[in-house]
């Protein structure tokens, strides 16, 4: 007698979770590689669309009954201050190499470039034998 | 009598086992979901470079002496780079610096509406180009080593098909799909008889991250409910779920896609496979694997549910490259860059492939 004889509930539980995934991952992806079910997911994606266009369009008329400005007008103006930020950053970059002496002087700190590979690898790093 | 009493006192252990793990699982629960998500992406980083929804960061050297190549990862455009710098000790972009590698990392941010019109040829023509040259001036090294993770692969693998010239040295990818006709479930789900993707894209302009994070999750239905049964089974685990809330948490992150990109993708790569068969112009010169003649390194994951090996195999097969090798490692995915086998396999071959070539 010995700890065959006594079930490990946790462990029979844990072995019918993967069962149940790894029948379900199958089941699933059987029925997702169906025609029946591209066409009923698109058709739902194409109903959801449409949705949107019709929402879309009635909000932007009324938007321009009351002179709001509309997701387009919007969107204009978000481009027009990605541009602006896009060059603020660089700008604040350029600040920043500046500060640190790269861009005048050369004279930040950098790593030389002449490392070679070492004979020797400690065991975090050993050679990949090939064994997954 | 001897064997009844072990076995008396096995139970014993075992339900005093039980009763310890429940009560931890309560307790740890309740700091769950108190607590905020781990912090990720910590190893100091300055940002070099940044336009839109392109980040490039140049990772602070942890060696006075580095391997004369600079590296610059790029990832896919799906997902945040810092699944390669998860935590110390778990982040692949820490342990690169430690082992002498000079690194930069082409990170993305979601697209903003007026990025809609973003394609492959702005990530492959122009994004990666800018980057090398930020690289290059950094380093005032002329040539790179590049690593594509998924589709950042193929973005590197397009970009050195078409610049065989230089000035990249070597690339290594991580499963990176070549041949698009056995990703099977999402062709199916983007069957040009029923799937408009002209009208998606010119409707939403940018695919949103909750339809690419969908699109992820469905590859594999039961993952959210048995994630959720497992973190609850192991609560009691700090190191465990610890590392399911960075997971998570990238999940979580995927970002939404340009719709001119999210259109390319599915008409050449998904539908024409073209990739695979040829075809793939931009301005005007054919993507050709072959022209790709520098050392190659494929790492791809036996269960990678989502870029099947019959997916990834072809890469190998058809780069031009006399140095050119393919390892697959266990794992899935994610884990083959950032899990523990990642740590014990992949990250050590890696540091072997790579410094014999950046030197």
């Amino acid at each position: 007698m010995g700890d065959n004889a006594v079930p490990d509930f946790g462990n029979l539980l844990r072995d019918l979770l993967r069962q149940w995934e790894d029948a379900g991952n199958a089941l699933g992806g059987e029925a997702m590689k169906t025609a029946e079910f591209s066409q009923a997911i698109n058709q739902a994606i194409g109903f959801s669309v449409s949705a949107k266009e019709f929402v879309s369009e009635m909000t932007g008329k009324h938007l321009a009954a009351l002179n709001l400005p509309t997701r387009a007008d919007v969107t204009a103006l978000a481009e027009k201050l990605q541009a602006i930020e896009n060059q603020i950053a660089e700008i604040k970059l350029a600040l920043a190499r500046d500060q640190r002496g790269e861009a005048t002087t050369g004279a930040v700190v950098r790593p030389t470039r002449n490392r070679q590979p070492t004979a020797r690898q400690d065991p975090s790093t050993r050679p990949f034998d090939g064994q997954a | 009598m001897a064997a009844a009493q072990a076995e008396d006192q096995t139970i014993a252990q075992r339900i005093q086992s039980e009763v310890e793990r429940a009560i931890q699982r309560n307790i740890k629960g309740l700091e769950y979901l108190a607590s905020p998500a781990p912090a990720v992406g910590l190893t100091p980083k300055d940002i070099i470079y940044r336009r839109g929804t392109l980040n490039l960061y140049h990772y602070r050297p942890m060696c006075d002496d580095v391997y004369r190549l600079p590296i610059l990862m790029v990832m896919a455009p799906t997902n945040k780079a810092y699944v390669f710098d998860l935590a110390p000790g778990q982040s692949l972009i820490e342990f690169l610096l430690r082992r002498g590698y000079d690194v930069f990392v082409i990170d993305w941010e979601a697209p903003h509406a007026e990025e809609k019109t973003l394609g492959l040829d702005d990530y492959v023509l122009d994004f990666i180009p800018s980057c090398i040259m930020r690289v290059q001036e950094c380093s005032q090294v002329d040539e790179v080593t590049l690593i594509g993770y998924c589709m950042g692969g193929v973005l590197s693998a397009i970009y050195a098909a078409l610049n065989p010239s230089g000035p990249v040295k070597n690339v290594a990818f991580f499963t990176t799909p070549i041949d698009w006709s056995h990703l099977k479930l999402v062709r199916n789900w983007t069957d040009r008889r029923y799937f408009d993707v002209d009208r998606l894209v010119d409707s939403l302009g940018i695919i949103p991250s909750d339809v690419v994070r969908v699109g992820f999750e469905m590859q594999r239905p039961t993952q959210r409910v048995t994630g959720a049964i497992r973190l609850w089974d192991n609560m009691w685990n700090d190191e465990y779920v610890k590392s399911y809330r960075m997971f998570e948490r990238w999940g979580n992150d995927t970002l939404p896609l340009a719709g001119e990109y999210f259109r390319q993708l599915v008409k050449d790569l998904l539908w024409e496979n073209r990739l695979m068969n040829g075809g793939l112009r931009f301005s005007g010169q054919e993507v050709d694997l072959r022209n790709i003649k520098i050392p190659v390194l494929h790492v791809v994951a036996e269960h990678d549910h989502l870029i099947p090996y019959d997916s990834a195999k072809a890469l190998v097969a058809k780069v031009g490259s006399d140095d050119k090798e393919e390892v697959m490692l266990k794992g899935g995915h994610v884990s083959l860059g950032a899990g523990p086998n990642a740590i014990k396999r992949m990250w050590p071959k890696l540091d072997q492939w790579l410094g014999a070539r950046c030197t």
